[in-house]
Protein backbone atom coordinates (compact mmCIF):
# COMPACT_ATOMS: atom_id res chain seq x y z
CA UNK A 1 0.00 0.00 0.00
CA UNK A 2 1.22 3.35 -0.85
CA UNK A 3 0.09 4.48 2.34
CA UNK A 4 2.11 2.15 4.33
CA UNK A 5 5.11 2.93 2.47
CA UNK A 6 4.86 6.59 2.80
CA UNK A 7 4.29 6.40 6.83
CA UNK A 8 7.31 4.08 6.97
CA UNK A 9 9.30 7.19 4.76
CA UNK A 10 8.62 9.39 7.63
CA UNK A 11 9.02 7.27 10.12
CA UNK A 12 12.59 6.75 9.18
CA UNK A 13 13.21 10.48 8.21
CA UNK A 14 12.79 10.94 12.30
CA UNK A 15 9.26 12.35 12.22
CA UNK A 16 7.72 9.63 14.21
CA UNK A 17 5.02 11.13 16.87
CA UNK A 18 2.43 13.40 15.07
CA UNK A 19 -0.90 14.49 17.41
CA UNK A 20 -3.38 13.49 14.74
CA UNK A 21 -6.85 11.56 14.43
CA UNK A 22 -4.73 8.35 14.87
CA UNK A 23 -3.44 9.82 18.17
CA UNK A 24 -7.03 10.08 19.20
CA UNK A 25 -8.32 6.84 17.91
CA UNK A 26 -5.73 4.72 19.08
CA UNK A 27 -6.16 6.27 22.83
CA UNK A 28 -9.71 5.41 22.14
CA UNK A 29 -8.72 1.62 21.20
CA UNK A 30 -6.06 1.37 24.26
CA UNK A 31 -9.03 3.11 27.15
CA UNK A 32 -11.18 0.35 25.40
CA UNK A 33 -9.13 -2.66 25.91
CA UNK A 34 -8.39 -1.54 29.54
CA UNK A 35 -12.09 -1.24 30.49
CA UNK A 36 -12.34 -5.04 29.27
CA UNK A 37 -9.19 -5.92 30.42
CA UNK A 38 -10.53 -4.87 33.86
CA UNK A 39 -13.75 -6.79 33.99
CA UNK A 40 -11.61 -10.15 32.72
CA UNK A 41 -9.31 -9.11 35.45
CA UNK A 42 -11.75 -8.95 38.25
CA UNK A 43 -13.76 -11.92 37.39
CA UNK A 44 -10.49 -13.54 36.64
CA UNK A 45 -8.75 -12.60 39.98
CA UNK A 46 -11.71 -13.30 42.28
CA UNK A 47 -11.77 -16.72 40.88
CA UNK A 48 -8.33 -17.37 41.92
CA UNK A 49 -8.61 -15.75 45.26
CA UNK A 50 -11.82 -17.78 46.08
CA UNK A 51 -9.87 -21.03 44.86
CA UNK A 52 -7.18 -20.97 47.02
CA UNK A 53 -8.50 -19.41 49.97
CA UNK A 54 -12.16 -20.99 50.37
CA UNK A 55 -13.12 -24.72 50.01
CA UNK A 56 -16.20 -24.43 47.43
CA UNK A 57 -18.79 -26.06 47.11
CA UNK A 58 -18.25 -28.08 44.24
CA UNK A 59 -21.35 -29.75 43.95
CA UNK A 60 -23.19 -26.62 43.57
CA UNK A 61 -20.63 -25.33 40.78
CA UNK A 62 -20.80 -28.43 38.78
CA UNK A 63 -24.82 -28.86 39.51
CA UNK A 64 -24.75 -25.47 37.99
CA UNK A 65 -22.61 -25.84 35.07
CA UNK A 66 -24.23 -29.29 34.22
CA UNK A 67 -27.89 -27.60 34.27
CA UNK A 68 -27.14 -24.64 32.23
CA UNK A 69 -25.54 -26.83 29.19
CA UNK A 70 -28.76 -29.59 29.80
CA UNK A 71 -31.15 -26.29 29.59
CA UNK A 72 -29.66 -24.15 26.76
CA UNK A 73 -28.71 -28.10 24.88
CA UNK A 74 -32.51 -28.38 25.15
CA UNK A 75 -33.62 -25.27 24.09
CA UNK A 76 -31.39 -25.59 21.06
CA UNK A 77 -32.52 -29.26 20.15
CA UNK A 78 -36.26 -27.74 19.81
CA UNK A 79 -35.48 -23.97 18.34
CA UNK A 80 -32.31 -24.88 16.12
CA UNK A 81 -34.99 -27.01 13.32
CA UNK A 82 -37.36 -24.95 13.81
CA UNK A 83 -35.35 -21.80 12.76
CA UNK A 84 -33.87 -23.97 10.04
CA UNK A 85 -37.36 -24.10 8.50
CA UNK A 86 -37.79 -21.01 8.86
CA UNK A 87 -35.11 -19.26 7.23
CA UNK A 88 -35.37 -22.10 4.55
CA UNK A 89 -39.18 -20.91 4.07
CA UNK A 90 -37.79 -17.51 4.06
CA UNK A 91 -35.08 -17.50 1.76
CA UNK A 92 -35.98 -20.56 -1.10
CA UNK A 93 -40.09 -20.67 -0.94
CA UNK A 94 -42.07 -17.64 0.21
CA UNK A 95 -43.19 -15.16 -1.94
CA UNK A 96 -41.74 -12.26 -1.18
CA UNK A 97 -44.58 -10.36 0.17
CA UNK A 98 -44.94 -13.01 3.05
CA UNK A 99 -41.03 -13.57 3.07
CA UNK A 100 -41.01 -9.84 3.83
CA UNK A 101 -43.91 -10.34 6.51
CA UNK A 102 -42.37 -13.17 8.35
CA UNK A 103 -38.90 -11.51 8.36
CA UNK A 104 -40.33 -8.17 10.05
CA UNK A 105 -42.38 -10.34 12.72
CA UNK A 106 -39.03 -12.86 13.56
CA UNK A 107 -36.57 -9.92 13.54
CA UNK A 108 -38.77 -6.78 15.41
CA UNK A 109 -39.79 -9.96 17.92
CA UNK A 110 -36.15 -11.37 18.81
CA UNK A 111 -36.08 -7.84 20.87
CA UNK A 112 -38.74 -9.20 23.43
CA UNK A 113 -36.59 -8.79 26.70
CA UNK A 114 -36.31 -12.37 28.55
CA UNK A 115 -38.39 -11.53 31.43
CA UNK A 116 -41.60 -10.82 29.54
CA UNK A 117 -41.13 -14.65 28.28
CA UNK A 118 -40.28 -15.97 31.80
CA UNK A 119 -43.58 -13.91 32.67
CA UNK A 120 -45.75 -15.27 30.06
CA UNK A 121 -44.45 -18.51 31.06
CA UNK A 122 -45.45 -18.73 34.52
CA UNK A 123 -49.14 -17.08 33.67
CA UNK A 124 -49.13 -20.10 31.30
CA UNK A 125 -47.77 -22.31 34.19
CA UNK A 126 -49.68 -21.04 36.65
CA UNK A 127 -53.02 -21.98 35.08
CA UNK A 128 -51.30 -25.69 34.34
CA UNK A 129 -49.68 -26.15 38.01
CA UNK A 130 -52.30 -24.77 40.16
CA UNK A 131 -54.03 -27.97 40.62
CA UNK A 132 -50.89 -30.18 41.03
CA UNK A 133 -47.74 -29.54 43.20
CA UNK A 134 -44.69 -27.93 41.64
CA UNK A 135 -41.79 -29.97 41.36
CA UNK A 136 -38.26 -28.28 40.45
CA UNK A 137 -37.60 -31.08 37.61
CA UNK A 138 -40.69 -30.43 36.18
CA UNK A 139 -39.51 -27.16 35.41
CA UNK A 140 -36.61 -28.27 33.33
CA UNK A 141 -38.62 -29.21 30.10
CA UNK A 142 -40.42 -25.29 30.66
CA UNK A 143 -37.45 -23.67 31.14
CA UNK A 144 -35.97 -25.06 28.28
CA UNK A 145 -38.96 -24.29 25.88
CA UNK A 146 -39.38 -20.66 26.88
CA UNK A 147 -35.30 -20.82 25.95
CA UNK A 148 -36.42 -21.76 22.63
CA UNK A 149 -39.03 -19.25 22.16
CA UNK A 150 -37.11 -16.57 23.88
CA UNK A 151 -33.93 -17.86 21.07
CA UNK A 152 -35.83 -18.73 18.39
CA UNK A 153 -36.64 -15.21 16.69
CA UNK A 154 -32.86 -14.17 16.83
CA UNK A 155 -32.04 -17.75 15.63
CA UNK A 156 -33.92 -17.73 12.85
CA UNK A 157 -32.86 -14.67 11.55
CA UNK A 158 -29.29 -15.32 12.06
CA UNK A 159 -29.68 -18.29 9.44
CA UNK A 160 -31.23 -16.09 7.02
CA UNK A 161 -28.68 -13.18 6.87
CA UNK A 162 -26.21 -16.44 6.66
CA UNK A 163 -28.64 -18.44 3.29
CA UNK A 164 -29.10 -15.14 1.86
CA UNK A 165 -25.44 -14.86 1.11
CA UNK A 166 -25.12 -18.37 -0.57
CA UNK A 167 -24.47 -17.18 -4.23
CA UNK A 168 -27.41 -17.44 -6.38
CA UNK A 169 -25.54 -18.91 -9.06
CA UNK A 170 -25.57 -22.01 -6.98
CA UNK A 171 -29.36 -21.97 -7.17
CA UNK A 172 -29.51 -20.76 -10.64
CA UNK A 173 -27.24 -23.62 -11.79
CA UNK A 174 -29.31 -25.85 -10.03
CA UNK A 175 -32.61 -25.07 -11.50
CA UNK A 176 -30.75 -24.68 -15.04
CA UNK A 177 -30.09 -28.31 -14.50
CA UNK A 178 -33.63 -29.07 -13.97
CA UNK A 179 -33.58 -29.75 -10.24
CA UNK A 180 -36.54 -28.96 -8.57
CA UNK A 181 -37.09 -26.95 -5.81
CA UNK A 182 -36.73 -29.83 -2.71
CA UNK A 183 -33.66 -30.91 -4.63
CA UNK A 184 -31.96 -27.60 -4.80
CA UNK A 185 -32.32 -27.03 -1.52
CA UNK A 186 -31.29 -30.70 -0.51
CA UNK A 187 -28.43 -30.73 -2.54
CA UNK A 188 -26.92 -27.24 -3.24
CA UNK A 189 -28.28 -25.07 -0.61
CA UNK A 190 -27.82 -27.48 2.27
CA UNK A 191 -24.06 -28.10 2.13
CA UNK A 192 -23.12 -24.57 1.10
CA UNK A 193 -24.84 -23.76 4.38
CA UNK A 194 -23.74 -26.59 6.32
CA UNK A 195 -21.52 -24.62 8.65
CA UNK A 196 -23.55 -21.60 9.27
CA UNK A 197 -25.81 -23.95 10.50
CA UNK A 198 -23.38 -25.31 13.16
CA UNK A 199 -22.18 -21.41 14.01
CA UNK A 200 -26.44 -21.06 14.30
CA UNK A 201 -25.89 -24.04 16.81
CA UNK A 202 -23.50 -22.57 19.05
CA UNK A 203 -25.01 -18.71 18.84
CA UNK A 204 -27.91 -20.02 20.24
CA UNK A 205 -26.01 -22.43 22.83
CA UNK A 206 -24.52 -19.22 24.04
CA UNK A 207 -27.09 -16.84 24.42
CA UNK A 208 -29.48 -19.08 26.26
CA UNK A 209 -26.66 -20.67 28.31
CA UNK A 210 -26.03 -16.73 29.35
CA UNK A 211 -29.67 -15.91 29.98
CA UNK A 212 -30.68 -15.11 33.64
CA UNK A 213 -34.16 -14.47 34.09
CA UNK A 214 -36.27 -16.71 32.40
CA UNK A 215 -34.68 -19.66 34.63
CA UNK A 216 -34.44 -17.28 37.95
CA UNK A 217 -38.27 -16.60 37.56
CA UNK A 218 -39.06 -19.92 37.46
CA UNK A 219 -37.01 -21.37 40.01
CA UNK A 220 -38.30 -18.55 42.55
CA UNK A 221 -42.09 -19.64 41.54
CA UNK A 222 -41.25 -22.93 42.38
CA UNK A 223 -39.48 -21.60 45.68
CA UNK A 224 -42.30 -20.14 46.77
CA UNK A 225 -45.15 -22.81 46.25
CA UNK A 226 -42.94 -25.08 48.04
CA UNK A 227 -40.40 -24.72 51.17
CA UNK A 228 -38.55 -27.79 50.15
CA UNK A 229 -37.62 -26.23 46.27
CA UNK A 230 -36.10 -23.27 47.63
CA UNK A 231 -33.66 -25.53 49.22
CA UNK A 232 -33.18 -27.36 46.06
CA UNK A 233 -30.43 -26.37 43.71
CA UNK A 234 -31.13 -28.75 41.10
CA UNK A 235 -32.68 -26.00 38.46
CA UNK A 236 -30.34 -23.68 39.40
CA UNK A 237 -28.10 -22.54 36.62
CA UNK A 238 -25.05 -20.76 36.78
CA UNK A 239 -26.80 -17.24 35.95
CA UNK A 240 -29.40 -18.24 38.14
CA UNK A 241 -27.03 -19.21 40.89
CA UNK A 242 -24.85 -16.39 40.93
CA UNK A 243 -27.18 -13.90 41.21
CA UNK A 244 -29.19 -16.17 43.59
CA UNK A 245 -25.47 -15.95 45.62
CA UNK A 246 -25.44 -12.32 45.37
CA UNK A 247 -28.93 -11.35 46.61
CA UNK A 248 -29.13 -13.64 49.58
CA UNK A 249 -25.63 -13.89 50.58
CA UNK A 250 -24.92 -17.56 50.58
CA UNK A 251 -22.34 -18.34 48.21
CA UNK A 252 -20.09 -15.50 48.23
CA UNK A 253 -17.05 -17.47 47.12
CA UNK A 254 -18.80 -19.79 44.79
CA UNK A 255 -19.64 -16.63 42.32
CA UNK A 256 -16.41 -15.98 40.71
CA UNK A 257 -15.59 -19.01 40.27
CA UNK A 258 -18.83 -19.81 38.71
CA UNK A 259 -18.36 -17.02 36.51
CA UNK A 260 -15.36 -17.44 35.36
CA UNK A 261 -16.49 -20.52 34.16
CA UNK A 262 -19.43 -19.57 31.93
CA UNK A 263 -16.87 -16.65 30.80
CA UNK A 264 -14.80 -19.49 29.52
CA UNK A 265 -17.87 -21.44 28.45
CA UNK A 266 -18.87 -18.80 26.47
CA UNK A 267 -15.49 -17.70 25.05
CA UNK A 268 -15.41 -21.22 23.91
CA UNK A 269 -18.83 -22.22 22.33
CA UNK A 270 -18.38 -18.42 20.39
CA UNK A 271 -14.83 -19.32 19.02
CA UNK A 272 -16.27 -22.86 18.04
CA UNK A 273 -19.62 -20.99 16.21
CA UNK A 274 -16.40 -18.49 14.46
CA UNK A 275 -14.19 -21.75 13.58
CA UNK A 276 -17.15 -23.44 11.83
CA UNK A 277 -18.09 -20.28 9.95
CA UNK A 278 -14.43 -19.72 8.52
CA UNK A 279 -13.37 -23.61 8.07
CA UNK A 280 -15.84 -24.40 5.40
CA UNK A 281 -15.21 -23.07 1.65
CA UNK A 282 -17.32 -19.55 1.20
CA UNK A 283 -19.73 -19.61 -1.91
CA UNK A 284 -17.91 -16.27 -3.79
CA UNK A 285 -19.47 -14.73 -6.66
CA UNK B 1 -41.05 -45.23 -11.35
CA UNK B 2 -40.16 -41.73 -10.37
CA UNK B 3 -36.33 -41.23 -10.90
CA UNK B 4 -34.76 -39.50 -7.71
CA UNK B 5 -33.45 -36.28 -10.07
CA UNK B 6 -36.87 -35.58 -11.56
CA UNK B 7 -38.00 -31.99 -11.72
CA UNK B 8 -41.20 -32.86 -8.84
CA UNK B 9 -40.86 -35.39 -6.25
CA UNK B 10 -43.91 -36.52 -3.75
CA UNK B 11 -41.21 -36.52 -1.30
CA UNK B 12 -40.24 -33.23 -1.76
CA UNK B 13 -43.61 -31.34 -2.08
CA UNK B 14 -44.33 -33.18 1.39
CA UNK B 15 -41.72 -31.98 2.89
CA UNK B 16 -41.72 -28.16 1.45
CA UNK B 17 -45.63 -28.15 2.58
CA UNK B 18 -44.47 -29.10 5.74
CA UNK B 19 -41.50 -26.78 6.07
CA UNK B 20 -44.13 -23.98 4.94
CA UNK B 21 -46.47 -25.38 7.94
CA UNK B 22 -43.92 -25.55 10.79
CA UNK B 23 -42.78 -22.05 9.73
CA UNK B 24 -45.90 -20.18 9.89
CA UNK B 25 -46.93 -22.29 13.10
CA UNK B 26 -43.34 -21.06 15.20
CA UNK B 27 -44.59 -17.52 13.74
CA UNK B 28 -47.82 -18.03 14.84
CA UNK B 29 -46.68 -18.72 18.42
CA UNK B 30 -44.41 -16.10 18.45
CA UNK B 31 -47.87 -13.68 17.21
CA UNK B 32 -49.89 -15.48 19.64
CA UNK B 33 -47.90 -14.31 22.83
CA UNK B 34 -47.49 -11.10 21.70
CA UNK B 35 -51.52 -10.70 20.87
CA UNK B 36 -52.06 -12.32 24.08
CA UNK B 37 -49.96 -9.67 26.30
CA UNK B 38 -51.59 -6.80 24.09
CA UNK B 39 -54.88 -8.79 25.21
CA UNK B 40 -54.08 -8.41 28.74
CA UNK B 41 -51.99 -6.04 28.85
CA UNK B 42 -53.93 -2.95 26.82
CA UNK B 43 -56.66 -1.71 29.62
CA UNK B 44 -54.19 -1.70 32.17
CA UNK B 45 -51.28 0.55 30.70
CA UNK B 46 -54.37 2.77 29.11
CA UNK B 47 -55.61 3.40 33.00
CA UNK B 48 -51.97 3.87 34.27
CA UNK B 49 -51.00 6.13 31.80
CA UNK B 50 -54.88 8.22 32.12
CA UNK B 51 -55.51 7.88 35.60
CA UNK B 52 -52.28 7.78 37.71
CA UNK B 53 -49.29 9.36 36.30
CA UNK B 54 -49.28 12.47 38.21
CA UNK B 55 -50.85 10.40 41.11
CA UNK B 56 -49.21 10.27 44.35
CA UNK B 57 -50.35 6.45 44.28
CA UNK B 58 -48.01 3.52 43.92
CA UNK B 59 -48.13 4.19 39.90
CA UNK B 60 -44.99 4.25 39.45
CA UNK B 61 -44.97 2.76 35.32
CA UNK B 62 -44.11 6.34 33.60
CA UNK B 63 -41.01 7.83 35.91
CA UNK B 64 -39.95 3.87 35.65
CA UNK B 65 -40.19 4.16 32.06
CA UNK B 66 -37.97 7.67 31.77
CA UNK B 67 -35.89 6.22 33.88
CA UNK B 68 -35.45 2.86 31.47
CA UNK B 69 -34.84 5.10 28.61
CA UNK B 70 -32.56 7.86 29.90
CA UNK B 71 -30.26 4.90 31.28
CA UNK B 72 -30.48 3.02 28.66
CA UNK B 73 -29.26 6.23 26.46
CA UNK B 74 -27.06 7.17 28.73
CA UNK B 75 -25.18 4.49 29.21
CA UNK B 76 -24.89 4.22 24.93
CA UNK B 77 -23.84 8.10 24.99
CA UNK B 78 -21.01 6.88 27.23
CA UNK B 79 -19.90 3.91 25.74
CA UNK B 80 -20.21 5.25 21.97
CA UNK B 81 -16.99 7.64 21.52
CA UNK B 82 -15.03 5.09 23.35
CA UNK B 83 -16.76 2.41 21.15
CA UNK B 84 -16.45 4.08 17.88
CA UNK B 85 -13.23 5.19 18.28
CA UNK B 86 -11.95 1.78 18.54
CA UNK B 87 -13.80 0.02 15.95
CA UNK B 88 -12.46 2.66 13.71
CA UNK B 89 -8.89 2.38 14.58
CA UNK B 90 -9.21 -1.55 14.76
CA UNK B 91 -10.57 -1.52 10.91
CA UNK B 92 -8.63 1.47 9.20
CA UNK B 93 -5.59 2.04 10.84
CA UNK B 94 -4.42 -0.76 12.48
CA UNK B 95 -1.60 -3.33 10.87
CA UNK B 96 -2.47 -6.61 9.67
CA UNK B 97 -1.11 -8.52 12.46
CA UNK B 98 -1.37 -10.86 15.29
CA UNK B 99 -2.22 -8.14 17.75
CA UNK B 100 -5.19 -7.24 15.91
CA UNK B 101 -6.52 -10.60 15.25
CA UNK B 102 -5.82 -10.62 18.92
CA UNK B 103 -7.75 -7.66 20.10
CA UNK B 104 -10.53 -8.56 17.62
CA UNK B 105 -11.09 -11.76 18.84
CA UNK B 106 -11.21 -10.09 23.14
CA UNK B 107 -13.88 -7.58 21.58
CA UNK B 108 -16.04 -10.33 19.81
CA UNK B 109 -15.74 -12.48 22.72
CA UNK B 110 -16.68 -9.98 25.58
CA UNK B 111 -19.69 -8.67 22.96
CA UNK B 112 -21.30 -12.19 23.41
CA UNK B 113 -20.67 -12.83 26.66
CA UNK B 114 -23.52 -13.45 29.24
CA UNK B 115 -24.58 -9.90 30.91
CA UNK B 116 -24.44 -12.00 34.50
CA UNK B 117 -20.71 -11.31 34.15
CA UNK B 118 -21.43 -7.50 33.34
CA UNK B 119 -23.43 -7.56 36.57
CA UNK B 120 -21.29 -9.17 38.68
CA UNK B 121 -18.54 -6.54 38.36
CA UNK B 122 -21.07 -3.99 38.51
CA UNK B 123 -22.04 -5.63 41.69
CA UNK B 124 -18.29 -6.58 42.80
CA UNK B 125 -16.27 -3.90 41.54
CA UNK B 126 -18.52 -0.65 40.86
CA UNK B 127 -21.01 -1.22 43.53
CA UNK B 128 -18.03 -0.72 46.35
CA UNK B 129 -15.96 1.67 44.84
CA UNK B 130 -18.37 4.00 44.11
CA UNK B 131 -20.45 3.13 47.54
CA UNK B 132 -24.24 3.94 48.42
CA UNK B 133 -26.25 6.33 46.89
CA UNK B 134 -24.22 6.55 43.70
CA UNK B 135 -26.56 3.66 41.78
CA UNK B 136 -27.50 5.46 38.55
CA UNK B 137 -23.70 5.79 37.98
CA UNK B 138 -23.05 2.63 38.65
CA UNK B 139 -25.97 1.12 36.75
CA UNK B 140 -24.69 3.41 34.35
CA UNK B 141 -21.19 2.61 34.16
CA UNK B 142 -22.48 -1.50 33.76
CA UNK B 143 -24.69 -0.54 30.68
CA UNK B 144 -21.80 1.35 29.38
CA UNK B 145 -19.12 -1.21 30.05
CA UNK B 146 -21.48 -3.67 28.55
CA UNK B 147 -22.43 -2.13 25.56
CA UNK B 148 -18.98 -0.67 24.69
CA UNK B 149 -17.52 -4.21 22.98
CA UNK B 150 -20.76 -4.94 21.15
CA UNK B 151 -20.31 -1.06 19.55
CA UNK B 152 -16.91 -1.52 18.77
CA UNK B 153 -17.72 -4.85 17.11
CA UNK B 154 -21.13 -3.39 15.33
CA UNK B 155 -18.59 -0.12 14.27
CA UNK B 156 -15.75 -2.51 12.88
CA UNK B 157 -18.18 -4.72 10.66
CA UNK B 158 -20.20 -1.62 9.79
CA UNK B 159 -16.88 -0.49 8.26
CA UNK B 160 -15.77 -3.79 6.90
CA UNK B 161 -19.25 -3.48 4.84
CA UNK B 162 -18.23 -0.69 3.15
CA UNK B 163 -16.29 -1.57 -0.35
CA UNK B 164 -12.97 -1.24 -0.81
CA UNK B 165 -13.45 0.80 -4.07
CA UNK B 166 -14.41 3.79 -1.57
CA UNK B 167 -10.96 3.61 0.42
CA UNK B 168 -9.12 3.97 -2.76
CA UNK B 169 -10.93 6.38 -4.57
CA UNK B 170 -11.17 8.47 -1.73
CA UNK B 171 -6.72 7.90 -1.24
CA UNK B 172 -6.55 8.27 -4.76
CA UNK B 173 -8.24 11.91 -4.63
CA UNK B 174 -5.55 12.96 -2.23
CA UNK B 175 -7.61 12.13 1.24
CA UNK B 176 -5.95 11.12 4.28
CA UNK B 177 -6.60 8.37 6.01
CA UNK B 178 -8.75 10.57 8.47
CA UNK B 179 -10.75 12.05 5.64
CA UNK B 180 -11.38 8.81 3.98
CA UNK B 181 -12.84 7.29 7.04
CA UNK B 182 -14.72 10.64 8.10
CA UNK B 183 -15.75 11.91 4.44
CA UNK B 184 -15.90 8.61 2.43
CA UNK B 185 -16.31 5.87 4.84
CA UNK B 186 -18.46 7.17 7.95
CA UNK B 187 -21.15 8.66 5.91
CA UNK B 188 -21.60 4.95 3.92
CA UNK B 189 -21.30 3.00 7.10
CA UNK B 190 -23.24 5.97 9.66
CA UNK B 191 -26.68 4.05 8.69
CA UNK B 192 -25.90 0.89 9.15
CA UNK B 193 -23.75 1.51 12.46
CA UNK B 194 -26.66 3.38 14.05
CA UNK B 195 -29.24 0.69 13.17
CA UNK B 196 -27.05 -1.81 14.75
CA UNK B 197 -26.06 0.15 18.13
CA UNK B 198 -30.04 0.46 18.15
CA UNK B 199 -30.38 -3.10 17.99
CA UNK B 200 -28.03 -3.93 20.41
CA UNK B 201 -29.59 -1.04 22.79
CA UNK B 202 -33.17 -3.05 22.81
CA UNK B 203 -31.68 -5.60 23.74
CA UNK B 204 -29.34 -4.57 26.49
CA UNK B 205 -32.94 -2.23 27.62
CA UNK B 206 -34.67 -5.20 28.16
CA UNK B 207 -31.66 -7.17 29.94
CA UNK B 208 -32.49 -7.98 33.94
CA UNK B 209 -29.34 -9.36 35.26
CA UNK B 210 -27.25 -6.31 35.86
CA UNK B 211 -30.05 -4.46 37.46
CA UNK B 212 -30.77 -7.12 39.46
CA UNK B 213 -26.92 -7.85 40.80
CA UNK B 214 -26.17 -4.40 41.08
CA UNK B 215 -29.66 -3.95 43.59
CA UNK B 216 -28.27 -7.02 45.27
CA UNK B 217 -25.23 -5.03 46.81
CA UNK B 218 -27.90 -3.45 49.01
CA UNK B 219 -30.26 -6.08 50.30
CA UNK B 220 -32.37 -3.77 52.29
CA UNK B 221 -32.68 -1.54 49.36
CA UNK B 222 -34.22 -3.45 46.82
CA UNK B 223 -32.91 -1.69 43.74
CA UNK B 224 -35.69 1.18 44.94
CA UNK B 225 -34.21 4.55 43.36
CA UNK B 226 -32.87 2.39 40.21
CA UNK B 227 -35.59 0.15 38.90
CA UNK B 228 -35.94 0.36 35.61
CA UNK B 229 -39.10 -1.66 34.09
CA UNK B 230 -37.54 -5.14 33.52
CA UNK B 231 -36.45 -5.14 36.79
CA UNK B 232 -40.07 -3.66 38.35
CA UNK B 233 -41.46 -6.74 36.46
CA UNK B 234 -39.33 -9.26 37.50
CA UNK B 235 -39.54 -8.06 41.29
CA UNK B 236 -43.11 -7.45 41.42
CA UNK B 237 -43.51 -10.76 39.98
CA UNK B 238 -41.96 -12.81 41.97
CA UNK B 239 -42.67 -10.82 45.27
CA UNK B 240 -46.38 -10.36 44.89
CA UNK B 241 -48.78 -13.89 45.30
CA UNK B 242 -50.52 -13.04 42.53
CA UNK B 243 -48.85 -13.30 38.86
CA UNK B 244 -51.17 -12.29 36.54
CA UNK B 245 -52.23 -9.24 37.52
CA UNK B 246 -53.19 -6.41 35.55
CA UNK B 247 -50.47 -4.12 36.73
CA UNK B 248 -48.08 -6.96 35.69
CA UNK B 249 -49.62 -7.37 32.47
CA UNK B 250 -49.44 -3.48 32.30
CA UNK B 251 -45.45 -3.42 32.69
CA UNK B 252 -44.57 -6.20 30.28
CA UNK B 253 -46.77 -4.84 27.35
CA UNK B 254 -44.95 -1.37 27.98
CA UNK B 255 -41.58 -3.32 27.81
CA UNK B 256 -42.15 -5.10 24.79
CA UNK B 257 -43.45 -1.92 22.91
CA UNK B 258 -40.40 -0.04 24.29
CA UNK B 259 -37.89 -2.71 22.59
CA UNK B 260 -39.84 -3.65 19.36
CA UNK B 261 -39.88 0.34 18.73
CA UNK B 262 -36.28 0.19 19.29
CA UNK B 263 -35.78 -2.66 16.92
CA UNK B 264 -38.30 -1.39 14.44
CA UNK B 265 -36.54 1.72 14.50
CA UNK B 266 -33.39 -0.25 13.55
CA UNK B 267 -35.21 -2.42 10.82
CA UNK B 268 -36.00 1.42 9.03
CA UNK B 269 -32.73 2.60 9.35
CA UNK B 270 -31.30 -0.89 7.68
CA UNK B 271 -33.61 -1.42 4.94
CA UNK B 272 -32.26 -5.07 4.46
CA UNK B 273 -35.78 -6.10 3.95
CA UNK B 274 -35.54 -5.59 0.27
CA UNK B 275 -33.98 -8.44 -1.16
CA UNK B 276 -34.95 -10.91 1.20
CA UNK B 277 -34.85 -14.44 -0.90
CA UNK B 278 -31.32 -15.37 -0.93
CA UNK B 279 -32.14 -16.64 -4.23
CA UNK B 280 -32.07 -16.05 -8.29
CA UNK B 281 -33.73 -13.53 -8.83
CA UNK B 282 -35.98 -14.52 -11.59
CA UNK B 283 -40.01 -14.00 -10.89
CA UNK B 284 -42.21 -17.24 -12.20
CA UNK B 285 -45.31 -17.91 -10.75
CA UNK B 286 -45.37 -14.91 -8.21
CA UNK B 287 -42.01 -16.40 -6.47
CA UNK B 288 -39.30 -15.31 -5.84
CA UNK B 289 -36.39 -18.43 -6.16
Amino acid sequence: MGIESTKEKLASTGQTFRFGPETILKLATAATLVVLAAVVIFVVIGAVRSVLLVDLDLDLILTAVVNSLVIAAGAVVVALPVGLLSALYITELAPSKPAKMFWTTIKVLSAVPSVVIGFIGLVWLGYYESSQGTSPLRLYPAASLLLALMVYPSLASFLIEHFRRISPSLRASSYALGASRWQTIVYTVYPAARSSIAAAGFFGLGRTMGDTAIVLMLWQAAARSSLTASQDHRLFTVPTAIVMGAELGWHHSELFPMAMLIMILSLAISSLGRRFMQSHWRVQE
Amino acid sequence: MRDRHSPQTYTGGIIYSSIILISWLAAGILIFYVGYLVFRGFGPLVRFFRDGAFAETDNILLPLWFRTLSLLFGGALLALPLAIGAGVYLSEYARENRLKQWMLAAVGGLAEMPPIVYGLFGWGALAPYFGEGKQTLIFLLTSAVWLLPQLVSVTYSALKEVPVSFRRDSLALGGSRWQTTWGALMPCAGRFLAAEALGGMARVGGETAPVIMIAAAWPSFHGQSLSTLPYHLYRSVVESGEVASPHHFGTALLLVLTSVCLQGAALRLKRTGDSLAGSVHERERGRWY
